[in-house]
């Protein structure tokens, strides 16, 4: 009788025992959101508590369903990491990944299942393991070793108890820390995004040039984050404004790099000397050889000159522009011959065309954003409503832009942006 | 998105079906790829049953018509619906690609070529 006390004391201390360090457990493996630490952790904990010579943790990595060692500690547990991946079922580990539940092996030289090729490889000696899965809501995420109990014979089912109690504090702590990196990830890439978003924004020029007998804008907003669409200005000499508008096929920061090398090669090449033709045909020279995953640009790049009242235009598979003539509201239409885009064939001759533009004249150069802006019966803005805005009023090139935006907007409200919008205008005065 | 990839004579053959978008085209460029590393001299994209692509879904056509150019080989597209062919015709691509109304005509100029 006195004999059964003193081992129901022995039993209950021990239980009381193994009860603090789980909540010891509990407070360190909650105290770090780090994995690679937490994991460390996890593993210093688990040899402590489950007095073992060492121990071992695996996670199933997702892809393969294969469990690859994390850490592993005792003195061989560096050559261990990473070294090792076990496939379902193979080996105590494979086998208790499989079935999730422990399995508590005495003696490993009588179990069939032990793969003994680490202790080969290590030198390290494996007499008895006890093995449990790491479960978060049914899901086995991994599995946790101890490896030859210390002062004593074998691992018993109390050991096993607590083990399990351990695993699935340690799989709740690692499915935390994996969540919290998620996010941190999803955070850095989401300011990452913002900040491209703000260097290609920032590309585009936001001062109009000031010029005698001319007003010029543009406004683009792009549909996600970052868009493929672009315009650019530039003053080639008192009498000459070049200008350019440009849709680079995708969308995001490929986009984005994209056309930054657009406007740097446009910015490169265009001149006073030489026409929008050759211009283009040089910069589509240089995007050819750089040519990456078929990307490939339209662009329309345009000289007015002033003085000779003229629109000199190469045009690389871009949208015609609209050039309404004021005092008449008469389009005069944009006859062109057309060229392929820019970026997908070398050694291209980009044909050029020149237009009067002789009087009071409002030209409207736009992406295929605008026209085909869709309202919530799946109708496109179109071309006519296009013309129909750009008509009405007196439009200065601030107006015209601004109207056209409102007007977009105001049609496919109540639908989600699907593409960049992009308008560039000039208003050419006598 | 759903691809097909048939073989006839020794053209292949690539049945598109659905929607052609920055969402779906690196899918389409893995396929592509594959075709790219055996080196196939004719490769026909039948896009009857395309009903929307945009400039992702182009450019992946227009990489795949620049590494086979490279080696040698011959795209065509055939089967394009009005709106498919509009959308080439607008950006200018009808003149970069070789576009045939039917997939019976287009075999025919791949023997010829």
């Amino acid at each position: 009788m006195k004999k059964n006390r003193q081992d129901e004391l022995k039993f209950f201390r021990k239980r009381v025992k193994d009860l603090s360090s789980l909540i010891e457990v509990s407070r360190i493996v909650t105290s770090t959101l780090d994995l690679t630490k937490l994991l460390d952790i996890i593993m210093k904990i688990a040899k402590k508590v489950m007095r073992a010579e060492a121990s071992s943790l695996m996670l199933i990595d997702q892809e393969t369903n294969e469990l690859v060692y994390e850490v592993a500690l005792g003195k061989k547990g560096k050559e261990l990491k990473k070294m090792f991946r076990l496939k379902m079922g193979q080996g105590i580990a494979g086998w208790v990944a499989k079935n999730k539940r422990p399995l508590l092996v005495k003696d490993v030289t009588k179990d069939p299942r032990f793969f003994n090729r680490p202790d080969k490889t290590t030198g390290f000696k494996t007499r008895s393991i006890l093995c449990v899965p790491m479960k978060v809501k049914d899901k086995t995420i991994g599995i946790l070793e101890a490896i030859n109990p210390l002062d004593r014979d074998m691992f018993n089912n109390e050991d096993t108890d607590l083990f399990s109690a351990f695993a699935s504090q340690a799989a709740i702590a690692i499915a935390n820390a994996r969540m919290h990196t998620q996010m941190l990830e999803k955070q850095r890439v989401e300011q990452e995004l913002a900040v491209a978003s703000q260097i290609q924004q920032n590309f585009l020029p936001r001062l109009c040039p000031k010029l005698d007998g001319l007003s010029v804008y543009a406004q683009s907003i792009p549909a996600r984050e970052i868009g493929g669409d672009f315009y650019d200005f530039m003053k080639l000499d008192d009498n000459s404004l070049a200008i350019a508008i440009g849709d680079v096929s995708g969308k995001g920061v490929p986009a984005a790099l994209y056309m930054v090398k657009v406007m740097t090669e446009l910015r490169n090449y265009a001149s006073d000397i030489y026409g929008p033709g050759e211009t283009l045909s040089a910069v589509n020279n240089v995007l050819v050889k750089e040519s990456m995953r078929g990307m490939f640009v339209t662009l329309l790049y345009a000289i007015l000159n002033f003085r000779n009242k003229t629109i000199t235009f190469s045009n690389a598979g871009h949208l015609p522009p609209i050039l309404l003539d004021q005092p008449t509201k008469k389009i005069i239409p944009f006859n062109e011959s057309g060229n392929i885009p820019l970026g997908i064939t070398p050694g291209i001759k980009y044909e050029e065309a020149k237009l009067e533009i002789e009087g009071d004249k409002l030209l409207v150069c736009y992406t295929d954003g605008i026209i085909e802006a869709r309202n919530n019966r799946a109708k496109q803005f179109g071309i006519q409503r296009l013309k129909d805005v750009v008509r009405q009023e007196d439009l200065s090139a601030k107006s015209a832009v601004h109207s056209v935006i409102r007007e977009v907007i105001n049609f496919s409200k109540g639908t989600l942006q699907h593409d960049d919008l992009t308008i560039l205008a000039v208003r050419i005065k006598d | 998105m759903e691809i097909g990839i048939r073989e006839k004579g020794s053209v292949k053959i690539v049945d598109l079906k659905g929607e052609v978008d920055l969402y779906n085209s690196p899918s389409l460029r893995v396929e592509f790829n594959s075709l790219l590393k055996k080196k196939e001299k004719a490769i026909l994209i039948n896009l009857k049953q395309v009903s929307y692509i945009d400039s992702s879904g182009l450019a992946t056509f227009v990489e795949l018509l620049q590494k086979m150019s490279a080696y040698g080989g011959k795209l065509k597209l055939s089967g394009l619906g009005r709106s498919i062919r509009n959308v080439f015709e607008v950006s200018r691509l009808d003149g970069v690609f070789s576009i045939l109304d039917s997939e019976a005509g287009a075999l025919k100029s791949f023997e010829g070529a």
